[in-house]
């Protein structure tokens, strides 16, 4: 009985004294004005990879749309070339 | 009744000081997270801007690709010795026959069959493109081809029995519209020849007219009385 009574108390003050040293700041923290700039550079850093992305995106759609032109382009060269044989030009 | 309150008061500030080290950044891990971040951002700059680079290449490109297309386009033209105007003038030529073709399409056979004169304008107006220099043109020439099978396809559509008859040359025996509109082939039945000539008046009369002019004596005095051997007759049904 008195190991458990002796056993408790010292539980009880060691936590106690932990979460007052958490909750009181022992070691440095960032003030509320730096803590703001860091959540712009997060938000600023987003905003950067979201316009990257579309950028990527619109880069992909123009590849595909000179693959077809020239594509296209080889179709009339053939078809000239084609035109010149028969009217023996 | 104390032991309970302390385990509790222990638990308590056990699950505050977790709760409290979880929500507070030490500064430290503020400078980290800061770096990390405006480290993101300065990548994603230089990416973008390499982005936007071959972006504005892969616009100057699509824009020279056009004009070479535009350049091979009238060198196709200068061989043909045409211009644009004729391409659009035979396109539009093209779709007015297609709508032509689907219009009768939607005929029933015996219909259609009445039609033949109409199916005859098609195939001649049809005729008359793959004469133009613009039919070399791939894409006129495909279209063509696309029109003459929708033109066999309305044909397959007409009754079972001929709708044209050639006159013939027979020895021994002159072909006539009586005789004509006798076959079983064709009606079976030799007073139904006004039929046959009705649907083909112009021809018969253009024919004996000639005669007439080239005859001093004319022994036919009726043009429903003479046709001549090679005369192309629509036999109406």
């Amino acid at each position: 009985m008195m190991r458990v009574s002796h056993f408790s108390r010292f539980m009880m003050a060691a936590c106690f004294a932990a979460a007052m040293c958490t909750m009181s700041g022992c070691t440095k923290k960032p003030s509320e004005e730096e803590m703001a700039k860091l959540e712009e550079a997060k938000s600023a850093a987003e905003s950067a990879e979201r316009k990257l992305a579309e950028l990527r995106r619109e880069r992909m759609e123009l590849e595909a749309q000179v693959q077809a032109k020239e594509a296209e382009l080889g179709s009339h060269e053939a078809e000239r070339d084609e035109l010149k044989q028969k009217m023996g030009r | 009744m104390m032991k309970r309150t302390g385990i509790c008061l222990m638990l308590l500030a056990i699950s505050l000081s977790v709760f409290a080290a979880k929500t507070e950044m030490t500064y430290e891990e503020y400078e980290l997270a800061l770096a990390g971040a405006q480290e993101r951002e300065k990548s994603a700059k230089q990416q973008i801007a390499q982005e936007q680079a071959k972006i504005e290449s892969l616009k100057q490109r699509l824009l020279e690709i056009d004009r070479l297309i535009a350049q091979v386009i009238q060198e196709k033209y200068d061989i043909l010795g045409m211009t644009e105007q004729d391409v659009i003038a035979a396109e539009n030529e093209i779709a007015s026959i297609r709508q032509e073709i689907e219009l009768l399409m939607g005929l029933s056979p015996d219909e259609l069959a009445k039609r033949m004169s109409d199916i005859k304008k098609i195939e001649a107006r049809i005729a008359a493109l793959k004469r133009t220099p613009v039919s070399y043109l791939w894409r006129i020439r495909d279209q063509i081809r696309d029109l003459e099978q929708m033109v066999e396809r309305l044909k397959s559509m007409l009754p079972d029995k001929p709708m044209g008859y050639t006159v013939r040359e027979i020895p021994g025996r002159r072909d006539c519209l009586w005789r004509i509109s006798e076959y079983d082939f064709i009606y079976g039945d030799p007073t139904q020849w006004p039929r046959i000539y009705s649907a083909n008046k112009s021809i018969i009369d253009k024919g004996f007219n000639r005669y007439v002019q080239r005859s001093a004596e004319p022994k036919y005095s009726r043009p429903e009385d003479l046709i001549f051997p090679g005369q192309e007759l629509d036999i109406p049904r």
